[in-house]
């Protein structure tokens, strides 16, 4: 022992009389934010996780079922254009939240907050009377100027593209939020093999999924690490420095585990053939799904014609 | 040391990684049926790649290893059904868990080799039952693995391989960052399943376990040398050997 602490530096053996000075360490915030980046990553598997165990309505359907019935509806929800139609198959999946036991204010901001707007704002040039004709409701662009003789407006039939796309893509977020929120993953993706997705795409995107919590544990761990030891302000160059090596090690680090990974598969006997557990057994509940889903798209159907 | 019921047989082999030196030197061992073999060394001695060879995953450069009576090689292995008959054979325990459990739920995990083989849903329902009553985890059996503890870990992975029933059972530094408690319910496993008839190499830093779990010890130098093929409790009693290898330091006390 004497001989260990002989080895010790001076300076180590001393007490830190470091003081604490007020705040100033502005550079590293950015480390801050790839922590809850990376925490998003985790937090995302939790919630869908946490409603996935439930014991309502859509949790107790088979998952094929489910799968089904949703490519049915955005099926359904592709061939109307009928707009009325539209909004009812926006509200199907809300209802179906409700029933299941979800959080309908946070279901509704996931679905409809981010990308439908998005849709809906970047799509807005092409509704204008530049792509699509008509009576015009309101003017942009004034007729008779030197450029736009008839002028840039919005007609009817415009505002009628533009509402059909945002509700068509809300549409479809709803019916996929809907399954990933009352579904646990491997069963989703048992239920891709029965829709004859092949068994070594579903394979990989199950590796894919798995092993990305592993690798954000990894970034994680680094950050954290490097989160604790920066003492002092980070220019902007190092932070660069910082995340550049960060994911040359990770991109090193997830090679290295593929092949052992790759080595554990082949040690249980894997020979290039994936395979898939298939535990599913459709049940009353699940054709009493089906049927219900069947006599709405029918009432739905019949809509469409007679309107 | 010729027995009847020999099981893997090195003769002279060596191994190194592409730009690499050799990590291993002209070994030549034998290990018999039924046996508890540890394999002691310091880091990066060789271990982990001796026990690689006894897997299939690598093939020695020069010198050659036959396990069951069959000289393995890259080619023997790219027939599918001996690829699958050896690894039903040799179950393979790896050091880090994480690298195991590639499923996304625990009963994929151990439902893959029976899978695998080819075997019955019935049968590998059946399976995975018995095995998670047996190593108490039937409450992990829906759980994503990367949700486990590290002991939950370790559980799930020797579920994953003892399914399929496995003749040998190799183990990379089974105990790492196991609680006391885990370790020797590992161990107590290990033991049983040795008098099951099952061969055990393991390989491990943590001599307080080899002297529980293996009668025999191959102990690795640090030029990837075997510098000892004998009784367990005889080389844990041979302090100066163990020094000479920088496995322990002056304080080791048997």
């Amino acid at each position: 022992m004497n001989n260990s602490k002989s080895n010790i530096p001076e300076w180590l053996l001393a007490r830190d009389d470091t003081v604490y000075r007020g705040k100033s360490h502005h550079g590293i915030h950015f480390l801050k934010k790839t922590l809850v980046h990376i925490s998003q990553v985790f937090e995302n598997d939790f919630f869908c996780e946490k409603y996935a165990g439930k014991a309502s309505l859509l949790q107790a359907i088979d998952p094929r079922v489910k799968l089904i019935t949703l490519i049915f509806y955005l099926i359904f929800s592709s061939l109307t254009s009928n707009i009325f139609l539209l909004i009812i198959l926006a509200i199907i999946p809300v209802l179906y939240a409700k029933l299941s036991g979800l959080n309908l204010l946070e279901y509704i901001k996931r679905v409809w907050l981010y990308i439908p707007m998005l849709v809906l704002i970047i799509s807005i040039p092409a509704a204008s009377s530049l792509f699509v004709k008509g009576d015009a409701i309101f003017y942009i662009v004034n007729p008779n100027k030197i450029l736009f003789n008839q002028g840039i407006y919005f007609s009817l039939g415009g505002i009628e593209v533009l509402t059909r796309l945002f509700l068509r893509s809300g549409i479809s977020l709803s019916f996929g939020f809907l399954l990933l929120l009352t579904t646990r993953w491997s069963h989703l993706t048992r239920s891709l093999a029965v829709m004859s997705v092949p068994l070594i795409f579903i394979s990989i995107l199950n590796m894919a999924y798995r092993y990305i919590f592993v690798i954000s544990n990894i970034a994680n761990d680094m950050i954290e690490a490097r989160y604790l030891r920066t003492i002092g302000n980070l220019k902007t160059s190092e932070n660069r420095k910082f995340m550049g090596h960060s994911v040359a090690h990770l991109f090193i680090k997830s090679h290295f585990l593929s092949e052992e990974v790759f080595d554990a598969m082949r040690c249980r006997g894997f020979t290039d053939e994936p395979v898939c557990i298939n535990s599913f057994k459709l049940t009353s509940a699940d054709l009493i799904f089906i049927i219900n889903n069947c006599l709405i798209i029918l009432i739905l159907f019949i809509g469409v014609t007679l309107i | 040391m010729i027995n009847e019921n020999k099981l893997f047989v090195l003769n002279d082999a060596s191994f190194a990684y592409p730009l690499e030196e050799s990590v291993l030197k002209n070994i030549s061992i034998q290990i018999n049926d039924g046996e508890r073999v540890c394999i002691l060394g310091v880091n990066g001695c060789g271990k982990s790649t001796l026990l690689k060879l006894f897997s299939g995953l690598l093939f020695p450069q020069s010198g050659s290893i036959t396990a069951f009576g069959t000289l393995l090689t890259e080619k023997k292995f790219a027939d599918d059904d001996f690829s699958k008959f050896y690894h039903k054979k040799v179950g393979f325990i790896f050091q880090d868990s994480d690298v195991q459990l590639f499923c996304s739920t625990v009963e994929e995990e151990i439902a893959f080799g029976l899978l695998q083989q080819g075997l019955e849903q019935k049968v590998v329902t059946q399976r995975i039952q018995d095995i998670v009553s047996m190593l108490g985890i039937e409450y992990l059996i829906n759980k994503a693995p990367f949700k486990l503890s590290g002991g939950e870990k370790k559980k799930v992975s020797l579920a994953s391989v003892l399914v399929t029933n496995p003749d040998v059972l190799i183990l990379d530094e089974p105990t790492n960052g196991l609680d006391p408690r885990t370790q020797n319910w590992l161990v107590d496993l290990l033991v049983n399943l040795n008098k099951t008839g099952k061969t055990l190499i393991v390989s491990t830093h943590n001599l307080e376990l080899v002297s529980k779990i293996s009668d025999r010890a191959l102990l690795f130098d640090e030029n990837h040398f075997i510098v000892a093929d004998m009784q367990t409790n005889a080389l844990l009693h041979n302090s100066d050997l163990l020094k000479k290898v920088n496995l322990v330091d002056e304080n080791y006390n048997i």
